[in-house]
């Protein structure tokens, strides 16, 4: 999930509380503005001309080197990008 | 991020599946073809095979148990590349509720439950999982929490997978920058 720069955050008493009191992340408001942001971000495979990388991406860049490396002469990688926040795995 | 790694990655063939809420999936699979990605259900039936790294960046702390997605993924990926978690110097993990205040997120009023994980906790976590590679800070993430930054943080780890530990699909059956570098381990299996 890409966040935005600016969060606010409440400690709770318990996780339960927490979930009681927000929305959660499968909000039909908040799938259809990413869904919507998606769509402005197209085409999705476009190179940016921006030069200057983001810290995350130089440590993703940074981590995937050391796998390639790390896995010899593979020409491939196999990429689970786990995004999702659902309970789903409980 | 497959943008940014296949950009400056040539000399390697991503194959990348995203893995997201049953919602964002249905709703971004019509990108496929364009993005040469791949969007499936948070759900363990769609890992029908072993990945070389699982990411999982910024997901962990939203997760009622941190601690179950990733011994899933130590048994489904060689690697785990864990990025932009907040970490705590306390003994427990501490709920909240997240809330953004500008973005996209605010526009619509989003919310959301969201632990500070405790740093002794997810580190005996780890243990459980596979071996640190390297760690580091990332300086240009850093949240405020009562008061507090919370520099946001990764970690690179080695699997049990294809390590001589355990037998991934054994278990499944049965129970079925400016990055700075802060400390580093081994990176060999055992």
């Amino acid at each position: 999930m890409a966040m935005s720069r600016s969060e606010t955050f409440f400690r709770k008493a318990n996780w339960e509380q927490a979930q009681n009191e927000s929305q959660g992340y499968e909000a039909t408001e908040l799938v259809a503005a990413l869904t919507a942001r998606a769509e402005l971000e197209r085409p999705w495979a476009q190179v940016k001309d921006n030069p200057y990388l983001q810290g995350r991406e130089i440590e993703l860049l940074n981590a995937l080197q050391t796998i390639a490396l790390l896995s010899g002469n593979s020409q491939t990688l196999d990429v689970a990008d786990v995004g999702g926040v659902t309970d789903i795995w409980q | 991020m497959a943008v940014t790694a296949r950009q400056f990655m040539p000399f390697l063939q991503f194959r990348w599946t995203i893995f997201e809420s049953s919602a964002i999936a249905n709703s971004y699979r019509r990108f496929e073809p364009e993005a040469a990605l791949f969007w499936k259900e948070n759900n363990e039936q769609y890992f029908d095979q072993v990945f070389d790294v699982a990411i999982i960046s910024c997901t962990l702390h939203y997760l009622t148990e941190p601690q179950t997605l990733l011994n899933f993924l130590s048994t489904k990926s060689r690697y785990l590349l864990i990025m932009r978690l907040p970490l705590v110097d306390d003994p427990e993990d501490i709920p909240t509720i997240q809330r953004p205040s500008d973005g996209i997120y605010a526009t619509v009023n989003a919310q959301w439950p969201a632990w500070f994980l405790s740093r002794s906790r997810f580190d005996d976590c780890l243990k459980e999982v596979g071996d640190v590679i390297f760690r580091w800070t990332t300086p240009t993430e850093i949240w405020q929490f009562e008061g507090e930054p919370i520099m946001l943080e990764g970690v690179l780890l080695k699997t049990k997978v294809d390590s001589g530990w355990v037998n991934s699909r054994d278990i499944i059956e049965i129970g079925s920058s400016d990055s700075r570098m802060v400390s580093s381990e081994h990176s060999t299996s055992r």
